[in-house]
């Protein structure tokens, strides 16, 4: 089970709200490859994994992102606090703002709102691993619109993993 | 060691909790690495550490570092919030729900 600390992973103090930068952050909470599918993948996954070491890894991974899905709800918090109506329709972020106003609601940039359906759980490690990083990999394509430009991760980044004996030691030992 | 302000210190539990995190995860895959194990129990001890340092001046961060006088676990403020966001009880609600 959980235990809570009342405290940010990392800090996280905004210095001025800004409703446009948090319409598109909003997907890292809510949306398919964000913090809150992360915590659920691995949370979910973990329980038919077949060694020890990726029930650790998992459990410690999906627990480390429930902190995470904190920290984007905190930046998402002091983004929006205390805009104005007139501030939120110039900003773009009056659709959210209908169905939420300034609470916080799990949902995509393009108004999704977050769904198991965007992930999967199948009981096959190699399959279940492989999900993984299919979502892990797509957040530096989101992190790509933000001032910190990394770029997206392709498939031959991954050409590693296939000599690597330790990731398919993970998932068949 | 001089009493740390509380920014100071809490950031300070942070790195640590940070890098125990990251051992934690380490370890997991590599669970024999005895220089890793050292590695964690020496960055948890100086955690536990500030915790207690923290826990006795400023306020608990989990519920077992909770006051025995009084229910301080629900002082602002909450780790999202800044100074001043906590809601005042006496200020009534506006027809959205909130207070400001």
């Amino acid at each position: 089970m959980w235990i809570y600390e009342t405290k940010l992973h990392y800090p996280v103090k905004i210095k001025n709200p800004n409703p446009k930068l948090a319409g598109v952050i909003i997907s890292q909470l809510g949306g398919p490859d964000g913090e809150t599918g992360a915590a659920l993948r691995y949370l979910n996954q973990r329980y038919t994994m077949p060694s020890a070491e990726a029930i650790g890894v998992l459990t410690d991974i999906g627990s480390e992102e429930l902190g995470h899905q904190e920290m984007v709800a905190a930046i998402l918090y002091q983004l929006t606090k205390g805009l104005t109506p007139a501030e939120i329709k110039a900003g773009g972020f009056d659709k959210y703002f209908v169905d939420h106003t300034l609470g916080i609601y799990p949902t995509s940039a393009a108004g999704m709102p977050y769904t198991a359906a965007s992930m999967q759980s199948k009981g096959d490690a190699v399959a279940d691993l492989m999900e993984d990083l299919a979502a892990d990999a797509a957040i530096p394509q989101a992190q790509s619109l933000s001032k910190d430009r990394r770029k997206p991760l392709r498939n031959k980044d991954f050409s590693y993993l296939g000599k690597r004996r330790n990731f398919y030691h993970l998932a068949i030992t | 060691m001089d009493k740390m302000n509380k920014d100071a210190l809490l950031q300070r539990i942070q790195e640590l909790s940070f890098a125990k995190t990251e051992l934690e995860l380490f370890l997991d895959a590599a669970p024999d690495n005895k220089q890793a194990l050292d590695y964690f129990h020496k960055t948890l001890d100086a955690l536990i550490a500030a915790k207690e340092e923290y826990e006795a001046n400023y306020g608990p961060i989990t519920t077992a570092g909770v006051s025995r006088s009084r229910w301080n676990w629900i002082d602002g403020p909450w780790p999202w919030q800044r100074e001043g966001d906590m809601p005042d009880p006496d200020t009534p609600l506006n027809c959205r729900g909130t207070r400001d």
